[in-house]
């Protein structure tokens, strides 16, 4: 990861922020496992980092894993390593993660993401401290300190029995919750300076500048996608804007018209199969239009035609 | 009517609630990360939790009559006529805007930690040291680095022991303020994650800031009449 976006992460200084980097310090200062709590685009790997940075494990590795990022099937040789020949294309020994990590901080990112088969492994990893393999029958022992993070619901998937309620409680000892960018009084005017000037550092070009009526729309917007749209958009006025000022007039319509909210969906990593998404749309549609097909078709901005020609393809109807 | 034992225990009380957020999470460490000999005797435990309160306790009496002693001098200095009278009512009236705060109708009130960040800064490593706590009295120095945290309610409540005009009236004024929060702790360190969830329902912290506004409004009117 660069530099600017190292930096960019930890800045803030509203209270909501400095109040949980002060509560992150004491629980750096033991082996408490720790779980980040919070909304995607808050920073939570960079707060695990700080964790790392402020513990006495600073000196060993940090090693991060993305959860969502993994394919079922590599999840547990990526986790806890393989052999040699453990299975079809393992062409070489691999450590794994843990092992990567031995002595320093494990940082499993996205965590309610696991499989099952994956999610008893750990939970035997997080009791004992042992662990196995792939393809291997030596038990190994590690010594690693586990921040785990989440912006999903825990409990909730515990109910629908996607994620194990023994790992839950394992993890779950000291939960800290990560503010989302909205929520941090004043942050949004110090990021969009401190990142704008990291960023025009980075690109070589002279910052663009805010004016008032620009910032005040910044900082009474929701941001859903918190400091990472916050960097993104930085980054396109820094690029489209170089050395100018920045009126409303340049920001996108969803922050420049109060009020108006941009439909947001983000692809999950592993991909999705977009006629499932179109049928899953249609059926909500129907249900919150209460079995009203133009009432559901006006929902979607189709015609009842349309809709019922989707519903029939679909078998739907 | 002035902001007395009463008034500094209900705020203690209901003021743990919105500190939950991060006082909640610092008790969780300090628990989860006592010796397991320790954790599993309810008995050893709640004493260690006990001392990592009697330590905040004894730091927020201390700053409590600092407080006092210090409101005491600046009523002889500038006012000795209406000072008393005059702090009395800016004390009730930062009582009215800690409760706007709990309820989470006055945010800008958190602002004010930042008086406390140089202190924290130079206590946070002393405080490192002592952890992972093992005995007893590292757990009770532990809690006196504590006490020092940024805190917008802590320091609310600083400013009305400030007008209790003296050390022991100051120092009464946060212990009983501390007493007050020691409720919400304790069951924070012994039911950690379930308690933080109702201390963070925001229906549940706009009630005890709607009391902690009563209270003061109460104090208001009477001492309108007096």
């Amino acid at each position: 990861m660069n530099r600017t976006s190292d930096n960019s992460r930890l800045l803030g200084e509203s209270p909501e922020f400095t109040a949980l980097l002060r509560s992150l310090q004491v629980a750096a200062a033991t082996d408490v496992t720790v779980l980040l709590l919070g909304e995607s685009g808050t920073g939570k790997e960079r707060l695990a980092r700080f964790i790392h940075a402020h513990s006495r494990r600073r000196e060993a590795p940090f090693v991060a894993i993305n959860c969502a990022a993994l394919p079922d099937g590599l999840a547990e040789s990526e986790l806890f390593g393989h052999r040699k020949g453990a299975f079809t294309g393992a062409s070489g020994d691999n450590p794994g993660r843990i092992a990567a990590a031995q002595g320093g901080t494990l940082f499993l990112d996205e965590v309610a993401e696991m499989s099952l088969p994956v999610q008893s492994k750990l939970l035997r990893f997080l009791e004992s401290g042992e662990y196995q393999r792939v393809g291997d029958t030596l038990c190994r022992q590690s010594d690693v300190r586990i921040v785990a993070a989440t912006h999903a619901d825990l409990p909730a998937l515990v109910e629908e029995g996607r994620f194990r309620q023994d790992l839950y409680y394992r993890l779950n000892v000291v939960p800290f919750q990560v503010p989302p960018l909205r929520a941090r009084q004043g942050d949004v005017r110090r990021l969009v300076k401190a990142l704008t000037r990291q960023l025009a550092d980075h690109h070589g070009l002279p910052a663009p500048r805010y004016d008032r009526e620009a910032l005040e729309l910044l900082e009474n917007y929701h941001w859903p996608g918190n400091i990472r749209e916050l960097r993104n958009l930085c980054e396109r006025l820094l690029i489209l804007f170089p050395g100018k000022t920045i009126h409303p007039g340049n920001l996108p319509p969803e922050i420049r018209i109060p009020g108006r909210s941009r439909w947001r969906f983000v692809l999950p990593e592993g991909g999705l199969r977009l006629e499932e998404v179109e049928q899953e749309l249609l059926l909500q549609a129907l249900q919150q239009a209460g079995g009203n097909q133009s009432r559901a078709a006006r929902l979607l901005g189709m015609s009842r035609y349309a809709f019922i020609y989707r519903l029939k393809k679909y078998a739907l109807l | 009517m002035e902001i007395g034992g009463l008034g500094a225990l209900l705020m203690g009380l209901f003021g743990a609630l919105h500190c939950l957020g991060m006082c909640g999470s610092i008790m969780g460490v300090l628990t989860m990360s006592l010796p397991e000999s320790i954790r599993r005797r309810p008995a050893t435990l709640a004493a260690y939790l006990l001392w990592y309160s009697t330590g905040r306790l004894i730091s927020y009496s201390l700053a409590g009559g600092l407080a006092g002693a210090f409101g005491g001098g600046l009523l002889l200095a500038v006012t000795p006529q209406y000072g008393h009278r005059l702090l009395s009512l800016a004390a009730t009236l930062v009582m009215l805007a800690a409760g706007f705060h709990l309820a989470g109708w006055f945010p800008g009130l958190a602002q004010v930690e930042k008086a406390g960040a140089p202190i924290w800064r130079r206590l946070e490593p002393l405080g490192r040291r002592l952890l992972p706590v093992s005995r007893p009295w590292q757990a009770l120095l532990y809690g006196m680095v504590w006490g020092w945290l940024p805190c917008g309610l802590v320091y609310s409540a600083l400013f009305i022991a400030l007008a209790q005009g003296d050390f022991t009236g100051g120092m009464l004024f946060m212990l009983l303020f501390g007493l007050g929060t020691l409720p919400s702790m304790l069951l924070t360190g012994v039911f950690a994650e379930r308690f933080m969830r109702v201390a963070r329902n925001s229906r549940v912290r706009m009630y005890a800031g709607a009391l902690l506004i009563a209270l003061a409004l109460l104090m208001l009117y009477y001492s309108s009449r007096t």
